[in-house]
């Protein structure tokens, strides 16, 4: 018991031409039941929101390689391409919201940054080696190699002592884990009562190793800052929000990760989505109208298909396609394996099913049903009957099944990219969890939590949408 | 009602046979043999893997491109004559042969082929892989086989407009003719428009000899043409002979002796057999408690239809379900494992690995002949492995409680969803009605009327999920080290361990149908309303 998204009233005004389409869907229930729906409402301003960027993207992208890369200067062309998300921008596992590192960490960073300097200043051309040791924005200060030479000192020396203080914390730290397995296995009461002053008094060293290291590492990066300035004014701001949310593994902004995965996730929620929604609509509606050897083939290829676990075969169609040595037609020379086609195929080829056998069980109801049996009757056309009675009922069922292979397809690529048949090359959001499981076990959890609070945001919103949708089309539970 | 599981059978055949073709037809569209041996295998590497599994017989009767027999085609991409050979590919029972007298020397043997750019009429179309082989014979001693990877134009070497493949350089030293036979043990079909032979170094000639082109053309000079005996005396190898069949076969009658490529001491049963207990460790326990949880939670929610628990718990049922299960499975081994062990210095659960839940028939067995038994019978072992089994269940928890935890967490914003939709349509029903005007208290309208009803979907869904939990639970599998189903057949794509992943697809493929009827059956069973149509 559902029903076709307009009033029969309304459609039939349509119909005479009194009302046009875009009237007639909002004058009908469905489309009243759903905005009183304020989450509903809501969900649909965050899926325009998230599609609008993808929008901005992908046209961004377009019009520079319409223009043959004239625009590739331009700060939102440069900043919304492919490089950008890949290119390094700062020390690696930079937490967000410009919290500290770990002391080792920016020890480590530290350490990177002055042996980078150090590599350049010993090339023929200090001056303009010095020009590319960059991060995005941040570069050398803007002094002679031989002032730089003169602070890379400094520096050294400043990193020497952060060293040599760290190794004191160190063997405190390992010291007194030691007294501690010690006084845990102590016998007699003299000899934990010894070990416990022992501990103390090496608790308090610590904490002054401790405060000397990090005194130390305050020092030293002043004396990285000095040679590497933080960049200011516009180009400070946008440094910023690159380090925003902190970096990966590799030094990449995880905001400029995120934002670009948005692309990626709408190009294989659509495109799998509207292949899946138009293949299976179409073999649906031909297999419910038609009936007959038409109904049986197409009943029978997608019990065939969905007779192998869902997950199964997506991972075989995704490998497959992704292991055939094919280029891609008016590319030059375009490996299938490095897009995303083999991913559309699985999606495509797994998710046509569900709209298949819903829309096919519908039209054959409707085809049932009296006033269709009345039209008949009368002596109107299969495609009439088709045009004016099936299509319009079942439309609600693509618009449900939209949204449902929408999010099957963005959490589906979650999976793939963590089994390496997903997408390559470039990130997305399953990429950045699958990246993040190192990170995780370091208890660095900024890219797992970025990915997930953007595919949250999309997910949720098309969860909600999806539910509405359902509950305003059932015009059994519409109040 | 048995003609009904009779009909339900019956159906479901054709839809298995399309399953397996389906599966067949998609894991050859590469060569499965160059894709686990690489591009360049010797002969014998290659042959042993395409016979050892059947692959070199048709996949579906007789009907590849090029046929079973050499076939001349003229063409105007023939750029030596105007024919060139084609055949289909086969077994190695037919060949093509071009021999030449040659004074002893040095000499580079090339051949070309119409390109795959310019086809008109060349059947390269299932050639996309595969390799062609051709064996260079001084006399009678093979001096070597080398591959031709066909699928690229021939243009090793550009001589007057004609691209040449070089197939490599021979020393003859004997003054015997050179045989240049070219099999069709390939899985492609093969084009050959000619081979040229270039001399490099003669011995006892002062001027290097002008390079001769040998046509593929029945007319050239000692050329020899070998048709496949089967095909060429009108009664061809017979219909049955296929791929298909024989896939088909090995499903049927249970046969999955063969050996794995990846893993040759394992036989393609050992491995399914090894991994399905591991898999059923994990999903088993969490089918269980994700059904009995979430049908606890429908029924409430359903109860307190529109009130703020409802709402509550189908609002954190959709906020589940918009993460993914990647992230749950990653930050649940690490606050489940790693936290605890970092914090707290608690080893709760493993991170990484798995003992066996269930001591394993063989090593019982073992240790029962190392005891002292000379030929321990089934009894005795198996009252032996009895006495084992709180032993290994021991490690459960160790090893698998942390995957079920999560897969349950996983499931639950999905099933509880369901389980509310089905209730709150019982909810709705005439009979409801009548039991609480009748007076029914809530207790008994929730457990004696509506969950009875309600058992209908609950056991189509339980029974949905059935092949799932063979199949594992592929990503907590992977995470966790859990030798179970789901792992073995990812390892087994990625390793191209081609018998594997034909077996443990087409299994899984004939468990799901044979749930499905079990389900219709079990329906009809428990339904009376549904009429056995």
């Amino acid at each position: 018991m559902s029903g076709s998204l307009l009033d029969r009233k309304i459609e039939a005004e349509m119909a005479e031409g009194k009302v046009g389409w875009l009237k007639a869907v909002r004058r009908s229930r469905a489309f009243r039941t759903f905005m009183r729906d304020k989450a509903a409402v809501v969900a649909l301003g965050v899926i325009a929101i998230y599609i609008s960027i993808a929008v901005v993207i992908i046209g961004a992208q377009f019009a520079n390689a319409v223009t043959r890369g004239a625009l590739s200067d331009t700060f939102i062309v440069k900043e919304l391409s492919l490089d950008a998300s890949l290119k390094r921008v700062g020390p690696d596992s930079l937490p967000g919201f410009f919290n500290e590192p770990k002391p080792e960490d920016r020890l480590e960073h530290a350490d990177s940054y002055l042996s980078r300097i150090e590599r350049a200043l010993s090339r023929e051309d200090p001056a303009a080696a010095l020009l590319a040791v960059t991060d995005a924005e941040r570069g050398v200060a803007d002094l002679s190699p031989d002032e730089i030479e003169r602070l890379l000192e400094d520096a050294f020396d400043a990193l020497d002592t952060a060293d040599i203080t760290f190794e004191d914390v160190d063997i405190l730290r390992e010291d007194l884990e030691f007294a501690r397995e010690d006084l845990a296995a102590a016998t007699t009461a003299d000899d934990a009562e010894e070990l416990r002053t022992q501990i103390d008094e090496m608790t308090e060293q610590l904490v002054e190793a401790e405060a000397a290291f990090e005194s130390a590492l305050d020092g030293l990066d002043d004396a990285v800052l000095a040679l590497m300035p933080w960049p200011t004014g516009f180009d400070g701001a946008v440094y910023n929000a690159r380090l925003l949310l902190g970096t990966d593994s590799q030094g990449r902004s995880i905001l400029w990760r995120a934002v670009y995965s948005i692309r990626v996730a709408t190009q294989v929620g659509l495109v799998s989505a509207i292949l899946a929604v138009v293949v299976g609509a179409f073999m649906g509606a031909t297999a419910g109208f038609f009936g007959g050897w038409v109904d049986h083939a197409i009943v029978w290829l997608y019990s065939t298909l969905s007779s192998v676990p869902y997950i199964v075969l997506l991972t075989v169609v995704a490998f497959v396609f992704g292991s055939l040595e094919v280029t891609v037609p008016f590319t030059d020379g375009v490996k299938v394996s490095n897009t995303l086609i083999p991913m559309y195929v699985a999606f495509g080829v797994t998710f046509w099913i569900a709209p298949c056998r819903q829309i096919r069980g519908e039209a054959l109801k409707i085809r049932s049903l009296d006033y269709v049996q009345s039209a008949t009757a009368l002596g109107a056309g299969r495609f009439y009957i088709m045009r004016r009675h099936v299509i319009p009922n079942v439309l609600f069922l693509v618009f449900i099944n939209f949204s449902l292979i929408f999010i099957g397809a963005i959490k589906s690529e979650v999976i793939l990219s963590f089994l390496g048949i997903g997408v390559i090359g470039q990130p997305s959001w399953g990429v950045m969890i699958s990246e993040s499981k190192s990170e995780v076990r370091n208890q660095f959890f900024w890219q797992i939590g970025t990915a997930t609070a953007f595919m949250f945001g999309l997910v949720l919103a098309f969860n909600v949408f999806s539910d509405a949708l359902q509950d305003a089309c059932d015009h059994k539970h519409a109040r | 009602m048995w003609s009904y599981v009779l009909r339900r059978i019956l159906y479901n055949i054709p839809v298995y046979m399309g399953v397996i073709l389906f599966l067949m037809l998609l894991l050859r569209l590469t060569d499965p043999v160059t894709a686990y041996l690489g591009k360049f295998p010797t002969y014998d590497q290659y042959n042993d893997k395409r016979t050892d599994f059947g692959l070199d017989k048709p996949i579906l009767g007789d009907w590849q491109l090029g046929g079973r027999t050499w076939t001349a085609v003229q063409s105007e991409a023939a750029s030596v004559g105007d024919t060139y050979l084609a055949k289909g590919p086969g077994t190695g029972a037919a060949w093509v042969q071009w021999s030449i007298d040659l004074a002893p020397g040095e000499y580079t043997i090339q051949a070309t082929w119409p390109s795959v750019e310019d086809d008109e009429g060349v059947p390269r179309s299932l050639g996309e892989s595969g390799l062609t082989w051709v064996r260079l014979i001084e006399g009678d001693i093979p001096l070597r086989t080398v591959s031709m990877d066909q699928t690229r134009p021939a243009r090793s070497t550009e001589i007057d407009g004609v691209g040449w493949h070089n197939i490599g350089n021979v020393t003859l030293s004997r003054s015997e003719p050179l045989h240049v036979r070219l099999r069709d043990d390939s899985s492609a079909p093969i084009l050959i428009d000619a081979i040229r032979v270039q001399p490099n170094r003669v011995r006892d000639a002062e001027d290097t000899p002008a390079p001769t082109v040998l046509d593929a053309d029945a007319s050239t000079e000692g050329i020899e043409i070998v048709n496949d005996p089967w095909t060429v005396g009108g009664f061809g190898r017979s219909l049955w002979d296929n791929q298909y069949v024989a896939a088909l076969g090995r499903i049927v009658t249970l046969n999955f002796e063969h050996r794995s490529w990846s893993v040759p001491s394992q036989s393609v049963g050992e491995i399914m057999s090894s991994s399905i207990v591991p898999s059923l460790s994990v999903t088993l326990p969490v089918l269980i408690l994700t059904t009995l949880i979430s049908t606890t939670l429908g029924l409430i929610a359903s109860f307190n239809r529109g009130k703020p628990l409802d709402r509550g718990v189908m609002f954190l049922a959709v906020l589940g379900m918009s993460i993914s299960y990647l992230v749950y499975v990653i930050v649940g081994q690490y606050f489940g494992a790693q936290w605890p062990r970092l914090a707290f210095d608690l080893e709760i659960f493993s991170t990484f690995g798995y003992e066996p839940v269930l001591p394993l028939w063989s090593d019982v067995r073992q240790s029962l002949i190392d005891g002292g038994a000379e030929d321990p019978g089934w009894f005795r072992v198996l009252a032996s492995w009895f006495a084992n089994v709180p032993g290994t269940l021991a490690s459960w928890p160790y090893y698998c409680l942390l995957p079920v935890l999560i897969g349950v967490i996983v499931a639950m914003g999905y099933d509880t969803r369901f389980y509310r939709a089905v209730m709150v349509e019982e909810c709705n029903k005439d009979y409801i009605r009548t039991a609480r005007a009748k007076g029914a208290s809530n207790k008994r309208v929730m457990f004696k009327h509506m969950l009875r009803n309600a058992l209908i979907p609950i056991i189509t869904r339980v029974m949905i999920s059935l092949p799932f939990i063979i199949m594992g639970s592929l990503l907590v599998e992977i995470y966790f080290g859990i030798p179970g189903m789901g792992q073995q057949l990812f390892a087994a794509i990625t390793n191209k361990d081609f018998p594997v992943v034909e077996a443990i697809t087409a299994l899984l493929a004939a468990i799901f149908i044979i749930t499905n009827i079990l389900t219709d059956v079990l329906y009809a069973v428990v339904d009376p309303r549904v009429t056995l149509k």
